[in-house]
C-alpha cells in the first residue's frame, strides 16, 4: 500500500488540543505522521484512509478525554496516596 | 454528568476504539459511536451502556465514585513483607553462553562463592523475615555447583508454612547431592531451552558431548518428576529466529506447554555480542505474534494440550485479573527492595537480578545494600521514587497504562538514564505492542482465538465473547 493521507477540518474547540493529539498518535503509532495546523489535520501513512481517520479521531478524543479528566483523576490519586 | 477519567486508543487491524477507564474497565466503540462522542451526541442506549458499566457517573453519585477509586486501588500492586529472595550462592558457571546476563566466571575460579560470613548472614536475615511463605529462586553462575550452599537455605526455611525454591540450572550435571534437592517435592527446575539440538548447541553448549548431556538430563528430569516440576525458557536472537514450529516441538518433546519467548537480554555479555538487542524492532514483534498465532492453530487443533506464550498470559492476566499477577517486571508501583531482593555471590543486595547485572557489567550500581547491613538505604529510596507510571507524562496519555508496569533499571540499562520520554523505550514499544495485540486478541471473532484464550485464562468454557463493543 501506498501512502495515504486524510486531511480533516479542526472545529475550534479541538484546536488547542490537537497539536498535543497530533504528537501523541505520531509517537504511538508507527509509519503514521500527523500534522495539526491551526484549521486542519493532515494525517499520512501507509495505512488506509479509515483506518488514518480512526487513530486522528480516537487520539483527539483521548486527549479530550484526559484533559478533561485530569482534576478528577489527581484528586482520586491524591485521596488514594493519603 | 461525567466520564470517569478514562482514554482511548484505535485498535491496530479492526474497525474500533478501545476505551479503558483508570480501573481497568474497558469496552471499544464503533467509528460512529466515536464519532458520535466528538460531537457530544451519545444516543440514550450508549448513555445508559456507559452508566451500567461504571464509565460515565451522574455528578452526586458519590457511591458510584468510591467504587471507581477503589476499582482503581486495587490496580496498584501492594508490595507486602518481603517473602521472595533471588539468591545468586556462587558466580560460577560450567557453560559460557554469547548472550550470559550476569558476566559469568569460569566454574574453577576462587573467591566467588558465598563465604562462610555470607552464608551465616543470608541465613540470619532468613530467621528475621515476617512472612508465612516463602519463594526462593537460586540464581547463578550455576547454582548447583553448591549444592551445600542450597541445602544450607532449604534447611533454613522449615518453620515457614508454604515454602517453594526454584533452581535455575543449565542441566550440565545432576549427581546423587543435587538429585536429592531436585527430589524434595517443593523444589521446581527452571531451565534453558533455546529450540532443537543445532539452536541450543550454538548459543549455549558448543560442544556435542554438553549438548548431549543437556538433552538427556532434560529428558531424566521430566522422566522422573513430570513436566510440571520443569520449567524452560528460550532465548532468541532476533536476527535470526528459529522456526517457530522448532521451537514449539522442541518444547512438546519433554511435554513444556508454556514458552516464555525473550529476546536476547541486554544485560552482561550480550552489550557487547548481540549490541542490536538493545532495541527490538519490528522484526522481532513480527515473529511475536506469528509464534501466539501458531500456537493458538495448534491448542484448536490438538484441544489435548494447551501452549502458551508466558508474558502474554502475564498481560492477560493483568488486564482481567488486578492483584493477582506477581511478576516483578510488570507490575505498578514497581517498588524495589521491599517484596524481593537479589543477594549475590559477596552478600551485596541488588533490588532486580537486572540491577545485579548492570553492576557486574560496570553500567551503574544500584545496590541497596547488604545482607550484613541490611538494605534500607538511600539508593533504594531514591529508586522509589520513580518506582510509578502513575504520573509520567506519557503514561497519563496512554490507554494502557492500568495495566501496565514501570522498569526504571531496564532503562538505566538501555539508555543510562530514566528521564527520556516513555514512548522513545523499548519498555513502552514492547508493551504497547503487547497490548495493542492482546486487545487485538480479545476482539477477534476467531473461535480458535478465543478458545485459547479462555484456557490461557483458566476459564472453565470458551466465552462467546470476551469484550464490549458499542456499535
Amino acid at each position: 500500500m501506498g501512502n495515504e493521507v486524510v486531511a480533516i477540518a479542526l472545529s475550534e474547540r479541538d484546536r488547542c488540543l490537537a497539536r498535543e493529539a497530533a504528537k501523541w498518535a505520531t509517537n504511538t503509532h508507527q509509519g503514521v505522521a500527523i500534522t495539526a495546523a491551526e484549521a486542519a489535520t493532515e494525517i499520512g501513512g501507509s495505512r488506509p484512509q479509515g483506518e488514518l481517520r480512526r487513530i486522528w479521531n480516537a487520539a483527539l478524543l483521548n486527549e479530550r478525554l484526559v484533559a478533561e479528566a485530569s482534576v478528577e483523576r489527581a484528586a482520586i490519586l491524591g485521596q488514594l496516596v493519603k | 454528568m461525567t466520564f470517569v477519567p478514562m482514554r482511548a486508543r484505535a485498535l491496530g487491524t479492526q474497525p474500533k476504539t478501545l476505551f479503558v477507564n483508570d480501573s481497568g474497565r474497558f469496552f471499544a466503540g464503533s467509528d460512529a459511536f466515536v464519532e458520535r462522542l466528538l460531537q457530544n451526541e451519545p444516543s440514550d442506549a450508549e448513555f445508559a451502556f456507559l452508566r451500567s458499566e461504571g464509565h460515565w457517573l451522574d455528578d452526586d453519585d458519590a457511591l458510584g465514585r468510591a467504587a471507581h477509586s477503589r476499582s482503581v486501588a486495587r490496580r496498584f500492586t501492594i508490595a507486602g513483607p518481603l517473602d521472595y529472595l533471588i539468591l545468586v550462592p556462587t558466580l560460577r558457571c560450567n557453560l559460557s553462553c554469547s548472550y550470559c546476563q550476569v558476566s559469568r566466571v569460569n566454574a574453577e575460579q576462587q573467591g566467588f562463592d558465598w563465604s562462610e560470613e555470607t552464608l551465616a548472614a543470608v541465613l540470619h536475615c532468613l530467621d528475621q523475615l515476617p512472612a508465612e511463605r516463602i519463594k526462593i529462586e537460586f540464581q547463578g553462575g550455576e547454582a548447583t555447583l553448591r549444592p551445600d550452599l542450597i541445602r544450607a537455605v532449604m534447611e533454613r526455611t522449615s518453620r515457614f508454612r508454604e515454602r517453594q525454591f526454584v533452581i535455575c540450572t543449565n542441566l550440565q550435571s545432576i549427581d546423587d547431592e543435587v538429585l536429592a534437592i531436585f527430589d524434595c517435592p517443593e523444589v521446581f527446575i527452571s531451565t534453558s531451552l533455546d529450540g532443537d539440538s543445532a539452536t541450543h548447541h550454538r548459543n549455549r553448549t558448543h560442544h556435542s558431548e554438553k549438548t548431549d548431556q543437556f538433552f538427556y538430563n532434560l529428558r531424566f528430569i521430566v522422566d522422573r518428576y513430570g513436566p510440571r516440576k520443569v520449567s524452560a525458557l528460550p532465548t532468541i536472537d532476533s536476527s535470526a529466529p528459529p522456526a517457530v514450529d522448532d521451537i514449539i516441538d522442541a518444547y512438546l518433546e519433554y511435554g513444556l506447554d508454556s514458552i516464555f519467548l525473550r529476546p536476547i537480554n541486554y544485560q552482561g555479555f550480550a552489550r557487547k555480542r548481540h549490541k542490536s538487542s538493545r532495541e527490538q524492532g519490528a522484526q522481532w514483534r513480527a515473529y511475536y505474534e506469528s509464534f501466539v498465532r501458531r500456537i493458538i492453530e495448534r491448542n484448536w487443533e490438538d484441544r489435548d494440550r494447551v501452549f502458551e506464550e508466558t508474558y502474554l498470559s502475564i498481560g492477560l492476566r493483568r488486564i482481567f485479573r488486578p492483584g493477582v499477577e506477581r511478576h516483578v517486571d510488570l507490575r505498578n508501583p514497581n517498588l524495589a527492595g521491599h517484596d524481593y531482593i537479589v543477594i549475590d555471590y559477596d552478600g551485596t543486595i541488588y533490588p532486580t537480578d537486572e540491577a545485579r547485572m548492570l553492576a557486574r557489567s560496570g553500567v551503574v550500581d544500584l545496590a541497596i545494600g547488604t545482607v550484613q547491613d541490611g538494605w534500607d538505604s538511600e539508593t533504594r529510596t531514591l529508586l522509589n521514587q520513580h518506582a510509578t507510571n502513575q504520573f509520567d507524562p506519557d503514561c497519563q496519555k496512554c490507554v494502557y497504562q492500568p495495566f501496565c508496569g514501570r522498569d526504571i533499571v531496564d532503562d538505566l540499562a538501555r539508555y543510562g538514564r530514566i528521564g527520556l520520554p516513555r514512548h522513545e523505550t523499548e519498555f513502552c514499544r514492547r508493551h504497547m505492542h503487547l497490548f495493542d495485540f492482546i486487545f487485538e486478541l480479545i476482539y477477534s471473532d476467531c473461535p480458535k482465538i478465543r478458545y485459547s484464550i479462555g484456557r490461557w485464562l483458566r476459564l472453565p468454557t470458551t466465552p462467546l465473547a470476551i469484550g464490549q463493543i458499542i456499535p
